[in-house]
C-alpha cells in the first residue's frame, strides 16, 4: 500500500495542483487570479516533467568524470531531457505572465476594474 | 453553477488520478522515457560535446533550434510588453507641459 | 514600489552586500554553465533579479536613469544577435546552421590555457546570447509595468 502510494504520489500531486490552476482560471472572476491560476497550472505541469525524469539511485545530470577518461553510464544519471524542456517552459510561462500581467495595466487603464463581469457590465452600456 | 463546476473539476482529479495508474512508477529506471533517448544523449555528449553538463549540452547543441525559437519567444514577448504599455503612456503627455 | 524607502541598513545592504555578489554570482553561473548547473537562462534570471534588487530598494527613479528603457531594448536585440551570430558563424566555416564543429578555438585555448573544444565554444556564444535577452526583458517588463503605475 505505501510503495503504492510512494509510487504515485506525483502524479496525484500533479493532478491536484493541475484542477487547483484551473479552478483559478475558470473560476474566479478576477483577471488577476486568473493569471495566478494560469501560473499554478504551468508549475503543475513542470512539476508532472520533472517529476518523470527522476531514476533510482540516480544523481544530477553533470558528468564529472568526462575528462578522466571514464566512461559515463546513463543510468547513473537523471533523464536530462525533461530538464531542458522545463527550463524553457519557465522561461516562456515567465514571458506569458509578463505579458499577461502588461495586458491587465491597460485593461485596467480602460475600464478601471479587473473583475470580469463588472467589465462585461462596462462594455454592454 | 457553481456546484456544477466543482463536480467537473472533482470528476477531472478522478480521472487524472484513474490514467496516472497506466504511468510508470516514480524512478523507475525502466520507464520507456529513460529508455528510449536519455542514454543515446549522454554517450553523444560525451564523445562528441565534451562537457559535463548533459543539460547545457542538449540545451544549447542537440536542441538548439528550439532554444534559437525560445529565445525569439522572449524577446517577442519583451516587445509586446513595450508596445501595448509604452504608447498608451505617451498618450496623456502630449498635451501635457512638455 | 516606486518610490524610495530611506533606511539606511536597506541601503547599505543592498548596495554593498547584496547586489554585487549576485551579479558576481550570475556571472559565474553564465562562464561555468558546462561545467556544472548554470547556463544562460539561471544566470539571466539571477542577474535580472540583482537589477530588480536595485529598483525595489533604491527607487525605480534612481534604477532607470542607470540603465534606460532603450539600452535595454538594445540589448535583448545584442542578445539575439549574439545568438545568431552563433549560428552563422559555422554556416559561413561551411557547416550546418548551428553546427559548432567548425568554429576556431587554437588561439582561445592557447590565450587562456584550456582545452575547449569547438561544440563547448559555441555552447557558451550561444550561452551569452541567451543570458543577455533573458536579463534584459525580465528587467524591461518589470520596467515597464512599475513604471506604468505611476499615473
Amino acid at each position: 500500500m505505501i510503495d503504492e502510494v510512494a509510487a504515485r504520489f506525483p502524479y496525484w500531486a500533479t493532478a491536484v495542483l493541475l484542477v487547483v490552476g484551473l479552478y483559478g482560471m475558470i473560476g474566479k472572476r478576477s483577471l488577476v487570479k486568473q493569471v495566478i491560476g494560469l501560473s499554478i497550472f504551468q508549475s503543475a505541469i513542470i512539476l508532472f516533467f520533472i517529476s518523470g525524469s527522476l531514476l533510482e539511485g540516480a544523481t544530477l545530470p553533470i558528468l564529472y568524470g568526462v575528462h578522466g577518461g571514464e566512461h559515463a553510464d546513463p543510468d547513473d544519471f537523471v533523464n536530462p531531457l525533461p530538464h531542458v524542456l522545463m527550463l524553457t517552459a519557465i522561461v516562456v510561462g515567465v514571458a506569458i505572465t509578463g505579458v499577461a500581467l502588461s495586458f491587465l495595466v491597460s485593461i485596467y487603464r480602460e475600464f478601471g476594474t479587473l473583475d470580469e463581469r463588472e467589465m462585461l457590465d462596462e462594455m454592454r452600456k | 453553477m457553481k456546484l456544477l463546476m466543482l463536480t467537473f473539476l472533482a470528476g477531472l482529479v478522478a480521472l487524472l488520478v484513474w490514467a496516472s495508474a497506466d504511468l510508470p512508477d516514480r524512478a523507475d529506471p525502466h520507464a520507456p522515457a529513460n529508455r528510449h533517448l536519455s542514454p543515446e544523449l549522454t554517450e553523444m555528449t560525451e564523445s562528441e560535446v565534451v562537457i559535463p553538463n548533459l543539460v547545457s549540452a542538449i540545451l544549447a547543441d542537440f536542441r538548439s533550434y528550439d532554444t534559437l525559437g525560445e529565445t525569439f519567444v522572449i524577446f517577442t514577448a519583451g516587445l509586446a510588453v513595450v508596445l501595448v504599455l509604452q504608447r498608451s503612456r505617451r498618450v496623456p503627455e502630449e498635451d501635457g507641459d512638455e | 514600489m516606486n518610490d524610495r524607502y530611506d533606511s539606511v541598513i536597506l541601503h547599505f545592504v543592498a548596495r554593498v552586500v547584496m547586489i554585487p555578489l549576485i551579479v558576481v554570482f550570475g556571472i559565474y553561473v553564465l562562464l561555468h554553465g558546462e561545467l556544472s548547473p548554470g547556463g544562460g537562462f539561471q544566470a539571466g534570471a539571477i542577474v535580472a533579479a540583482a537589477l530588480l534588487l536595485v529598483r525595489l530598494a533604491l527607487g525605480n527613479r534612481q534604477a532607470a536613469l542607470q540603465i534606460p528603457q532603450g539600452l535595454l531594448i538594445w540589448l535583448a536585440c545584442i542578445g539575439l544577435g549574439i545568438y545568431m551570430f552563433g549560428g552563422i558563424l559555422p554556416l559561413i566555416l561551411g557547416a550546418n546552421f548551428l553546427d559548432y564543429a567548425p568554429i576556431p578555438v587554437e588561439w582561445y585555448n592557447k590565450f587562456a590555457g584550456e582545452d575547449r573544444t569547438p561544440r563547448a565554444m559555441g555552447i557558451l556564444i550561444i550561452e551569452v546570447g541567451v543570458f543577455l535577452g533573458v536579463a534584459s526583458v525580465l528587467v524591461l517588463i518589470y520596467d515597464l509595468i512599475a513604471g506604468s503605475s505611476r499615473q
